[in-house]
């Protein structure tokens, strides 16, 4: 099922000519469902970067977030975790302009790590789930060499799903 | 051409990354799931252990077999025209959802919520043994169900009690700092008995026809205060015989009094005059208690000198008999610790060592019929 999807993502890019890069900071938040069930959900700020590389109306993505959800429980037993989220995206720009919006999905890793304290007692341990999210946003070059965009997506991991939405003020080096 | 290798560079690194990643939880081949969560050792102390959950079917909801887990529910208590107060669940909650990440074939609870809910359906199942293995779950209904953090109106929660009108273990949000009660091994045993003191008090009352009809409200009272003491008593020793701490309660709870519940410590059980302190104003609860922790201490006292397990069966022969005669007489007469004690040695007689301790507890006159001359 992943293999296909990324032949998916392979086969639905069209690539034309004038490139262009688009890498900066994100900052932004990230909700995630919580097991407490149903719709329940929390939400964490979260940060990293993101790098596209523009052609025509596609935009091929790399990006990476980091958010911690701090210690729940009590002084005798928490639990606390730490999550990076790289994933790859491909985008559709809807207007060939400095200034459009864009849908894209996007699919790769998230890393957990798990920090459990009993007592005096503590255990790390880490896990990963393959990432799949759809979204959109809006890409706006404001002038030739800075730009920004902001971006929201729905995400599924596991049994955990959740919105991540971040602003990236970026830069346009000329290639 | 450089251009589309580049494109394709940025995509493929986290795609091959996320394509080798683990996101199942599948079963072990015979049924079971391999988890890491604090556990009570034999000496009652936690610590991480990975265990093995024999019973689960769903790894996402932790429903399974032995139990089914609800989250967030509420209680709702208000007060009725005539005085008294009325309470029920207004919200089962939900379903959970549980978080794991997998190590090698071992899953780790993400979250705080998620470690209690994997070790309080380790508990259960064990729980469930224990009790299986002395045939005191005849009659109880599978899955048990647990309101998990359950909040209740007007209650600063922090506790753990079983329903019988639900036939539901509720647990509330747990926020004193020890260990939660819904990992305490000791404490879900004891609310387990609860369960198994209610459906024998059904069972016995279709085998009792009844024929008294002019309930005499004191002894109804006091049989009462004696059967929930009795209950409470046997509980704390079950949580006991359990976990194998006397004191387990203690793990979870911040004392009031100086080891009121640790079953070590010496309580005189001196209650045998058929009054109900209740009618003076007494807060029922705390009477209640302290009649268990007599009973408790009294019951540990044996099976220091019989060991757990024969003083667990003489509990249960001892149970059987005590219901019919609570259901049969309990809004007629006071039925005396005189009268039911004696059947805790029915099987098994103490030694006179044993009837020598005892006699330091238990203040009743003669309070085992012949069986110790105290």
């Amino acid at each position: 099922m992943k293999v296909l999807f990324f032949i998916f993502l392979l086969s639905a890019t069209t690539v034309r000519a004038e490139p262009s890069l688009f890498v900066g900071p994100l900052l932004g938040g990230t909700s995630y469902s919580t097991s407490d069930g149903g719709l329940n959900r929390d939400s964490q700020t979260s940060f990293g970067g993101q790098a596209m590389y523009i052609l025509d109306h596609w935009m091929g993505g790399l990006s990476y977030s980091a958010y911690s959800v701090g210690e729940t429980g009590g002084p005798s037993l928490n639990v606390s975790q730490q999550n990076q989220d790289i994933e790859a995206g491909i985008k559709f720009r809807l207007l060939k302009e400095d200034f459009s919006p864009f849908v894209g999905m996007g699919a790769g890793a998230i890393f957990q790590t798990i920090t459990t304290n009993l007592y005096d007692t503590s255990e790390v341990n880490t896990g990963d789930f393959f990432i799949k999210d759809v979204g959109g946003g809006i890409l706006w070059r404001f002038m030739r060499n800075f730009g920004a965009s902001i971006e929201a997506d729905y995400y599924q991991y596991s049994n955990v799903t959740g919105f991540k939405y971040y602003i990236t003020l970026g830069y346009f080096p000329i290639l | 051409m450089k251009h589309v290798f580049r494109f394709f560079l940025f995509l493929g690194i986290p795609l091959v990354l996320g394509v080798g990643c683990s996101s199942s939880f599948e079963a072990s081949p015979d049924g079971t799931y391999r988890v890491r969560i604090p556990v009570n050792d034999s000496k009652g102390q936690y610590h991480f252990q990975t265990v093995t959950l024999r019973s689960v079917t769903n790894i996402s909801s932790l429903a399974g077999s032995v139990l089914s887990i609800r989250i967030n529910g509420k209680l709702v208590e208000e007060d009725k025209s005539d005085g008294t107060k009325q309470m029920w669940i207004s919200d089962f909650g939900t379903v959970p959802a549980a978080h794991f990440i997998k190590s090698g074939d071992v899953l780790i609870p993400a979250d705080y919520r998620t470690s209690v809910m994997a070790t309080l359906v380790y508990q259960f199942e064990n729980i469930k043994d224990f009790y299986d293995g002395y045939s005191a779950n005849e009659g109880l209904l599978f899955p048990r169900t647990v309101l998990l953090d359950l909040s209740e109106t007007g209650s600063l929660g922090n506790e753990a009690e079983y329903i019988g009108g639900l036939d539901m273990f509720v647990i509330q949000p747990y926020n004193q700092g020890l260990l939660p009660m819904s990992v305490n091994g000791g404490i879900l045993a004891h609310e387990w008995w609860h369960s198994i003191f209610g459906v024998r008090q059904n069972e016995s009352a279709k085998k009792i026809v009844r024929t008294e009809i002019k309930p005499d409200s004191k002894s109804l009272c006091a049989n009462d205060l004696q059967y929930q003491g009795l209950n409470e008593g046997i509980a704390d020793f079950f949580g006991y015989a359990y976990s194998h701490d006397p004191d387990y309660g203690s793990m979870s709870f911040k004392s009031t009094g100086k080891g009121e519940r640790d079953l070590k410590i010496p309580k005189a059980l001196a209650y045998d005059d058929g009054n109900c302190q209740m009618d003076k104003g007494a807060d029922s609860k705390v009477i209640i208690h302290n009649l268990g922790a007599s009973v408790a201490h009294m019951l540990f006292v044996i099976s220091e000198d019989w060991g757990i397990e024969e003083t667990s069966r003489a509990i249960l022969n001892f149970t059987n008999f005590y219901m019919d005669l609570y259901t049969r007489d309990y809004d007629k007469s006071f039925i005396g610790f005189k009268k039911i004690l004696p059947f805790l040695f029915e099987n098994h007689h103490p030694s006179e060592e044993l009837c020598a301790k005892l006699k330091t507890i238990v203040t009743i006159s003669d309070p085992f019929s012949g069986y110790c001359k105290l």
